[in-house]
């Protein structure tokens, strides 16, 4: 019979007491603990995913947006660019940028994006090949590891993508071949993890496909297109010659096509067009349908892009050559003088990141004043007990406890307390990440791991028995100073 | 008694103590032997009773801030005897069993248990000679609520840097009667046992003093005869000195050795 184990049993004797304590204490370190782990995971996530991005080229709207959408994928796209202006920023001579990464959203599998882009962006993530191996065709896919497992996707299964970058299957895209799983990817920790990825082609064929039997249906943001192509094929009247409106494209691609199928296409394409704010490639889908395994050969190439003339994508990813004061002038270049605009991402999360702290700080706060006030409550739970249990005071000194004994004791009760309220705080701020978790992956399709035991944890342990000692000191030393004679004779 | 301190003699002492209107009887003893021998009586008498000598009180005193000093006459007590003070509520029977226990410090005087005098010790050496060598009984049993009898029991042990001694505490618990209530809590026990058992957690330790405050006071007759019985038969069992502090008048005709404060 230690005094641990005394003061522990002190404690268990008066459960009531006990919990009262321990809960409040746990509220507050359940904060604090809370936000230290909030912080950390969302700045995980958010350099994780930086990925050396250096600049991102995106539609002219909220550079956060943009970031958001493009490189976190938790936002909608701020609208699509145009080939014609993305491409001199695509071509690989160009002197400032060493990669730019095409990205075309526009659909997702159950929630999960597909996304439209090069063999460059899994590179970025420096995402590797689990199973079966990387898309080269039209409606090949690579999955993300979390998607693939969260979706039950293997290699050789098929699916058709819905329209949107929800989970909400509006409609699903099922006249256009399916998609076809062709790998798997490791697990990066980065956002990879939760995309399905295809060519650039694909995404766009299901678009014009989609828009042609769906024109009532509305649509947020996917691929704008030039007006004079609309209108070449609407006065051609569908005469498949396409010989003006393709010749970027003729070298490419086959354009046999059927008839019938191509009339009604082009008139719903009109249609729709005027209809919507927003057209679709002139008849781009058939020859893509069309596509032979030649020419579809290397479609997962940025090079593969550079003629596409009148597509439109979401956005590009760039990535510097080098730093200097051409590369500096850039953004600033990009958004005076073009229809698009340059975010940087590091400045964009900083300021993210910023204003999120702000809120996260508060949590923090109130943990640590929840803390501090249960350490009140802990130094009054004591100092009750104090007076409770005189004749026990008493009687330890009469059984040979010394003054130091008294004060240990009292003080071992307080560090219980607060050692007991940092685990049922822990259990609190593990439930709390595991509720944020799940709105994050619901959400958002982030993966968080909510039982991570980061260095601020073990920090708080030390604050946690810091608090408990300060607070049981003052009743320790009334404790030790028990007057043994006058307490015994009153009765 | 004081008229043999050898160890055989215990036993007599005790039934003298437990028949106390045979007092007589023990004189007849002393009647019956030859001067010759009565002598040697007294001699072998005032040989043991320093060596079986356990507590002495000389020149007592003790104030209270702002009332009237209070002078407490000297008392002794052998080992295995039994000594009575009586007195008044008020006036200082506690103080001086508090005295007697260290619990409180004297103006003057000595207060001398198995050879030491406890006015000379202070601080976590006071405490661990009271622990080891005094057991308290008190009017009101106290215990710490939230262990069992057994743990209280082992938990006087501990506190007295004594070794936990399991079998010391069973046998005491079954010598009183209480073996069966060893792992309830004190608060469940009836006061006849809750009193028991504070007895033996006063004696768990083998003390060299036995002090009793007021342990008959809220008694009806037979519990007040039963208590006496055992504090008696124990410290003689323990080889104690056993000091009893109360107003009760219905010991006094028990214990021969008596002083009376005023």
């Amino acid at each position: 019979m230690n005094f641990l184990k005394l003061s522990l049993k002190n404690l268990l004797y008066r459960p009531l007491n006990l919990t009262l304590s321990v809960v409040l204490f746990a509220l507050g370190i359940g904060l604090v603990s809370l936000m230290f782990n909030l912080n950390k995971q969302i700045q995980d996530q958010l350099d994780s995913n930086l990925a050396g991005i250096d600049l991102v080229i995106a539609a002219k709207g909220s550079p956060l947006q943009a970031i958001l959408c493009n490189m976190y994928h938790i936002d909608n796209p701020t609208g699509n660019i145009s080939m014609e202006e993305a491409i001199p920023f695509l071509r690989p001579a160009n002197p400032l940028i060493q990669k730019a990464v095409p990205i075309s959203l526009g659909d997702n599998y159950k929630g999960y994006r597909i996304v439209g882009t090069t063999i460059d962006f899994p590179e970025l993530y420096n995402a590797e090949i689990d199973a079966g191996r990387m898309w080269e065709y039209d409606f090949e896919v690579t999955v993300g590891s979390s998607a693939a497992r969260h979706l039950n996707l293997n290699v050789g299964d098929e699916f058709h993508g819905s329209h949107g970058l929800g989970g909400d299957d509006m409609h699903v895209h099922d006249y256009v071949p399916p998609y076809v799983v062709k790998g798997i990817l490791k697990p990066t920790g980065a956002v990879i993890d939760n995309l399905i990825i295809t060519n650039t082609a694909s995404v766009w064929m299901v678009h014009h496909d989609h828009d042609h039997d769906h024109d009532h249906h509305h649509h947020d943001g996917h691929h704008s297109d030039t007006e004079h192509s609309h209108a070449h094929d609407h006065s051609h009247n569908h005469n498949h010659d396409h010989s003006h409106d393709h010749k970027h494209h003729g070298e490419h691609h086959s354009h046999a096509h059927d008839h019938s199928h191509d009339h009604s296409h082009n008139h719903d394409h009109s249609h729709d067009h005027n209809h919507h704010d927003h057209g679709h490639g002139p008849g781009c889908g058939h020859h893509h349908d069309f596509h032979t395994a030649e020419d579809q050969k290397g479609s997962n190439k940025v090079e593969h892009l550079l003629d596409f003339h009148g597509e439109a994508i979401t956005a590009i990813l760039v990535k510097y050559r080098g730093r200097n004061i051409q590369t500096l002038n850039l953004p600033r270049q990009i958004n005076q003088n073009t229809n698009m605009m340059a975010a940087s991402p590091s400045y964009e999360i900083n300021r993210l990141f910023d204003m999120m702290g702000t809120g996260i700080e508060a949590i923090g706060i109130m943990g640590w004043i929840i803390a501090i006030v249960s350490g009140f409550s802990i130094f009054i739970s004591l100092f009750q007990s104090l007076s409770r249990r005189k004749y026990e005071l008493a009687l330890m000194r009469v059984m040979g406890s010394s003054r130091n004994g008294l004060f240990t004791l009292i003080i071992l009760e307080g560090l219980w307390i607060s050692i007991f309220g940092y685990l049922a705080g822990m259990v609190l701020s593990r439930l709390g990440m595991l509720g944020v978790a799940g709105m994050v992956e619901s959400g958002y399709r982030y993966q968080i791991n909510p039982f991570e035991f980061i260095g601020e944890d073990g920090m708080l342990l030390g604050a946690a028995l810091v608090i408990g000692f300060i607070a049981a000191v003052i009743p320790a030393v009334f404790a030790s100073k028990t007057d043994i004679a006058k307490t015994l004779s009153s009765k | 008694m004081s008229c043999f301190g050898l160890p055989l003699t215990y036993t007599e002492d005790l039934f003298l103590n437990q028949f106390p209107q045979n007092d007589y009887f023990y004189f007849s003893i002393k009647k019956g032997l030859t001067t010759h021998a009565n002598l040697w009586a007294d001699v072998v008498h005032s040989m043991f009773d320093k060596l079986y000598l356990m507590i002495e009180v000389i020149g007592l005193t003790y104030s209270y801030p702002g009332s009237q000093p209070l002078t407490f006459p000297d008392i002794s007590c052998n080992k295995g005897n039994t000594h009575l003070i009586l007195g008044k509520s008020g006036c200082g029977k506690t103080t001086l069993l508090h005295l007697m226990a260290g619990l409180l410090k004297p103006e003057s005087g000595i207060v001398e248990i198995a050879g030491s005098d406890i006015s000379q010790l202070s601080g976590a050496g006071l405490d661990k000679f009271r622990g080891k060598k005094i057991g308290i009984v008190f009017q009101q049993p106290h215990f710490l609520e939230a262990l069992t009898v057994q743990e209280n029991l082992i938990l006087a042990q501990k506190l007295a840097g004594e070794k936990t001694d399991q079998g010391k505490v069973n046998q005491l618990l079954d010598h009183l009667g209480i073996g069966s209530k060893k792992d309830k809590k004190p608060s469940e026990l009836s006061a006849g046992e809750q009193q028991r058992a504070a007895i033996a957690r006063a004696l768990v330790n083998s003390p060299e003093l036995l002090l009793a405050d007021e342990p008959t006071s809220a008694l009806d007759d037979e519990n007040c005869n039963a208590v006496v019985k055992i504090l008696s038969e124990l410290a003689i069992e323990n080889n104690s000195a056993l000091v009893i502090v109360t107003h009760d008048t219905r010991l006094k005709n028990i214990f021969p050795n008596q002083t009376i404060l005023a």
